[in-house]
């Protein structure tokens, strides 16, 4: 997603000059993702040059409004009903070190596991503090806002319980590994390979 | 509203290097190795691991429902290992509140009389019950005609209000939660948790068995069971404005 998507966004309500299009953007994402005007502006003279937005005359304090053009709003139906596309490349730090250390020999992998559940639980429970918290809301008191803010909370939560799953998992598949080659002479044809982890944990992600 | 115990009061659970051992000879099976474990009037402590971890052993020890084979339980400062049966059951009226899963409520008694049980079976009369099941009731945001129906005529959700209501009436701190919202939906589950959140803040003791990672969330210090031994635990970590840091 791109900061255009969610000025255009936006702009379908009304038009808006750059300072209060930044205000609405973070109010209504929760404070997540901070933007400075300066990025605005910049979007806001792209979106121009394409022909999806244009700018008004100044008004008396001598700002700028921009309105949404039909081609514009166009864009963002087709944005609203078009699914978000992933990203499938598993590149996360905790995937990497995992499927490194089931290949390297002697790494204590159920260590590193147990260690990552603590702190990926902790972080949880922070995050479900913030969400219990009668202050949670970063970004003003008014009910879009707060809901706003909390359904960011719940996509956190949420991703932090499939890593914790995933890692439940991990341990699962380790101990099976090591029963089936204690039981076997020769070593386990099977054993979790770095791709089988990065193909689960992405599995996890698209089933959450 | 918080109200964690002071660290100079007695905590309302105590588990002193308790084990519990399961058959003789070959067959013998740990289920528990020398845990130990206080939970304050204020604090939820979740409980997560594998099944045949030992988790349910450690809640039913913590409920008097099983005596361990070395070590000690106390509830509320009582040592509960030494007691005869009719003590024991009688610190689980007065003491030990349990929710489970299935919320097992009484069908044929209404959401009042089910909170109502536990008091009546110690003793009380009906009248005297009166305020203290209605107090439970309003603490788990049940109030109105609802008190009056029977549990097939309420929602999941609703039933397992009632069985946070029932498990904390009158006298009763300590509450015992095994998978308490494995039976319902997200949504419903997470209400349920702050529910029991929510009465722990009031001054409830909280011991919740779960393998939900997000329920496990809500807890002050979550501890993990292998083998019947803890291998680690987590404590919410972060000061509020690092996080939102993070977040951003």
């Amino acid at each position: 997603m791109s900061v255009r998507w969610g000025i255009l966004a936006l702009l379908t309500e009304s038009p808006m000059y750059g300072a209060r299009l930044r205000a609405e953007f973070e109010q209504r994402t929760g404070g997540t993702w901070p933007l400075n005007v300066g990025q605005v502006y910049t979007t806001l003279a792209r979106l121009e040059r394409d022909g999806l937005v244009e700018s008004q005359d100044p008004d008396d304090e001598g700002r700028i409004g921009y309105r949404i053009t039909r081609e514009g709003r166009r864009q963002v139906d087709l944005w609203w009903t078009s699914p978000v596309p992933r990203d499938e490349s598993p590149r996360s730090e905790l995937v990497i070190k995992l499927a490194l250390a089931v290949t390297v020999p002697g790494v204590d992998v159920p260590r590193i596991v147990q260690n990552q559940r603590s702190a990926s639980l902790s972080h949880l429970q922070d995050l479900t503090r913030l969400k219990r918290g009668t202050k949670a809301s970063p970004a003003g008191n008014d009910s879009g806002g707060d809901l706003a803010w909390s359904l960011v909370l719940d996509h956190l939560i949420f991703t932090g319980e499939a890593e914790l799953r995933w890692l439940d998992h991990v341990e699962g598949r380790l101990q099976r590994e090591a029963s089936r080659s204690g039981k076997r002479s020769t070593p386990a044809h099977h054993e979790p390979t770095g791709q089988h982890l990065a193909a689960e944990h992405t599995a996890q992600e698209v089933a959450r | 509203m918080m109200a964690r115990q002071p660290e100079t009061e007695l905590p309302v659970l105590v588990l002193e290097r308790v084990s519990r051992i399961h058959g003789t000879g070959e067959l013998t099976v740990h289920a528990l190795r020398k845990i130990s474990l206080a939970v304050r009037a204020g604090e939820l402590i979740a409980v997560m691991g594998p099944s045949g971890s030992g988790k349910s052993t450690l809640l039913n020890l913590a409920g008097a429902l099983d005596k361990p084979t070395s070590g000690r339980v106390l509830i509320e400062g009582e040592d509960v290992t030494s007691m005869r049966p009719a003590a024991l059951a009688a610190v689980r009226r007065r003491k030990v509140g349990f929710v489970f899963q299935d919320f097992n409520l009484v069908p044929s008694l209404t959401a009042a009389e089910n909170v109502s049980l536990p008091l009546e079976l110690d003793g009380w009369s009906p009248r005297r019950t009166r305020e203290p099941v209605a107090e439970a009731l309003a603490s788990v945001g049940l109030s109105g005609q609802i008190v009056d129906r029977y549990p097939q005529e309420l929602s999941g959700g609703q039933q397992q209000r009632i069985a946070i209501a029932r498990s904390l009436v009158g006298p009763r701190r300590l509450v015992l939660a095994d998978e308490p919202t494995g039976a319902l939906d997200t949504e419903t589950g997470d209400q349920i948790m702050a529910v029991l959140r929510e009465r722990c803040d009031a001054g409830a003791a909280g011991l919740l068995v779960t393998h939900e990672p997000r329920h496990a969330g809500w807890a002050d210090r979550v501890i993990f069971l292998r083998d019947g031994a803890v291998i680690d635990s987590a404590e919410s970590a972060a000061v509020d404005e690092r996080l939102m840091r993070s977040i951003r």
